[in-house]
């Protein structure tokens, strides 16, 4: 009960893609950084039944909380990987852009990566527009391609601060935009996720694919962070 | 001509309070029988006959679902078109691994229609056995329809709360020995469809209109919603009937069996093959017509413009214009899929539900009564366009 981490797996998978528990909110003020939020609240009889589960499989030496923590960090390294290879795609190759543009779900599954709701749009950052994804109801978000949703996106404080003052949850992630760029908030539901196509950084002409790919990280598919030119 | 606006709030939490109150509606359990003999009554009016139509059903009575490491256990359900497995033992893995058995996790929408990734994977499994975590909102074990019930596919499945995922996905990790147990048996019961009916005298192709009655627990949001609607349905066209004013049959069905690849449907598609084609329109009232969270609708025709016509009537009833989408034919759900296969005319609704297939999913917490207020009136002023 006391580890944060596994607190933070537990919630990850009750909540899923629908999921919401305005109830469990913390106050904003307390956490004004998004990034650092954390939801807690009381756990349900499955979660309870997760948690001793866990414990007493610590307790006969069979797993470690760690191996937990580990496999979760584990799913976000893999999963964004695979929005990371798309937009890699997009970046080297115009007509799958194009299609990915047009139809998202069918693009990502020529990659061989299904998704489960029905519609995925990608929306494209350019010199002028910058995109942003948030779920204001719960943490909708494209797990087929980018894993679990990470805690601050299903915190209230960035479900209900990113559609009204963008830039200043921008800034918290690091990512200060020209104030010429307009920068324009996608809401996800349960049939309708988006993936953000960051804009190709400079000085990456001829990398291949393989090499574009480590440029991109989660963040950046969710448009809260863009990937920076190499030095 | 008809009293569409005492398609009210208060009128559709009535029904929904009524519904949810009739208990866990799983067919062929007791709040199955309920709930039909419930909407038998509330469907009575004059202008319209109720009847039913009995839809035998082997149902399946789960004996031990679990699987257990080092002593532990956890609880599960079996996956219902899946076969029985008195018990096997071996190693775990994820489903990309070599173990006996293979762990998954799916949401709880990975059936809805035929063709998902889950299917596929137990078509294609070598896995001697699956285990599913299933994952949504609630603290919950959320089942997956059985699209196969009646002809279980691949090996067996036992589904368990997604809450659980973490632990197994270590134990797969690290290749554990786990026993696999799904034990279940068929027992014969029946349910059934229920079937209103507002006759013309006409000669005319009829409307036809169907929702689903039955879910894997109360399943409030999930189906109450479409049976409100449809309630509002029956009772337009009843007024129709009084009033001389009804120019072709409409007829709807509730039918039984939706968690279980749609048996009541099954039923209804054998009695009433030529129906499927001559109907003018079918409006199948889908899944989560006012789920509260996610007010999220789908619209979906077989003519875009019949669609537009849908969404128009939607608004014009005070359901919010940006949760509207008109989406393509192409993607027709639940049972609307399966009569759009068999070449009816299909208008379909369906919505959004945040605990899709969780026992959570109840009245009042998870329902937007007012979201089905505006459906029901969508819905009978779309029969009164239609059958006038």
């Amino acid at each position: 009960m006391s580890n944060p981490h596994h607190d933070y797996y537990a919630r990850s998978h009750h909540d899923h893609e629908h999921g919401h528990d305005h109830a469990h909110d913390h106050d904003d003020h307390k956490h004004p950084n998004p990034a650092n939020e954390h939801d807690n609240g009381p756990p349900g009889e499955y979660e309870i039944m997760s948690r001793a589960m866990q414990e007493l499989l610590e307790a006969k030496g069979i797993i470690k909380a760690e191996q937990i923590t580990k496999r979760m960090e584990q799913f976000d390294e893999e999963f964004p990987y695979r929005g990371a290879q798309v937009v890699a795609r997009a970046w080297v190759d115009p007509a799958f852009k194009q299609r990915l543009l047009t139809d998202g779900r069918a693009a990502c599954a020529e990659m061989g990566t299904m998704l489960e709701a029905e519609r995925l749009i990608a929306v494209e950052n350019t010199p002028d527009v910058h995109n942003m994804i948030v779920c204001t109801l719960c943490s909708c978000y494209p797990r087929g391609l980018l894993g679990m949703p990470p805690t601050w996106y299903k915190s209230r404080n960035y479900r209900s601060r990113v559609v009204f003052e963008p830039r200043a949850v921008l800034r918290e992630f690091g990512t200060v935009l020209p104030e010429n760029v307009t920068v324009r908030v996608h809401d996800s539901n349960a049939d309708m996720r988006y993936l953000v196509v960051p804009m190709r950084p400079a000085r990456t002409e001829g990398w291949s694919e393989e090499r574009l790919v480590g440029l991109i990280s989660r963040d950046m598919l969710v448009g809260v962070t863009v990937p920076k030119a190499p030095e | 001509m008809t009293e569409i606006q005492k398609f009210d709030a208060a009128w559709a939490a009535r029904l929904v309070e009524a519904f949810d109150g009739s208990g866990i509606h799983r067919v062929g359990t007791p709040g199955d029988f309920a709930n039909g003999a419930w909407l038998e009554r509330e469907a009575a009016a004059p202008g319209v006959g109720v009847s039913r139509a009995n839809v035998p059903i082997q149902r399946m009575i789960v004996e031990e679902a679990y699987v257990e490491c080092a002593g532990l256990r956890i609880d599960g359900l079996p996956m219902f078109d899946a076969p029985s497995c008195a018990g096997l033992s071996g190693t775990l893995s994820s489903i990309d691994g070599n173990g006996d058995i293979g762990l998954a996790e799916f949401p709880s929408n990975a059936a809805s229609i035929k063709g998902q990734p889950l299917e596929l994977l137990r078509r294609s499994t070598q896995h001697k056995a699956l285990i599913v975590a299933t994952r949504v909102t609630g603290d919950s074990l959320a089942p997956i329809n059985a699209q196969f019930y009646n002809t279980p596919l691949g090996p067996p499945v036992l589904l368990v709360p997604g809450m659980q995922y973490a632990v197994l996905a270590e134990l797969a990790a690290k290749n554990a020995a786990v026993a696999f147990v799904s034990r279940y048996r068929r027992e014969p019961v029946e349910s059934f469809n229920v079937e209103a009916r507002a006759v013309s005298g006409s000669a005319a192709a009829p409307i036809a209109i169907v929702t689903p009655r039955t879910g894997w627990w109360e399943s409030t949001a999930e189906r109450a919603g479409g049976m409100v609607a449809w309630l509002a349905a029956v009772h337009a066209a009843g007024q129709l009937q009084q009033a001389a004013l009804l120019k072709r049959d409409v007829i709807a069905w509730a039918t039984c069996g939706h968690e279980l690849g749609h048996l009541g449907l099954q039923a209804l598609v054998e009695t009433h093959k030529p129906t499927i084609t001559r109907a003018k329109y079918w409006l199948h009232l889908g899944a989560n017509l006012g789920g509260a969270g996610n007010l999220t609708m789908m619209v979906r025709a077989a003519d875009t413009a019949d669609a537009q016509t849908m969404r128009d009537l939607l608004v014009q009833e005070s359901y919010p214009a940006q949760h509207i989408n008109v989406e393509p034919a192409a993607k027709f759900p639940g049972e609307g899929h399966d009569l759009a296969h068999l070449g009816a005319k299909m208008l379909s609704l369906a919505g959004s539900n945040l605990h899709f297939h969780a026992a959570s999913d109840r009245w009042p917490g998870n329902v937007n009564v007012a979201g089905i207020a505006s459906i029901s009136r969508a819905v009978a002023h779309w029969v009164a366009l239609q059958a006038r």
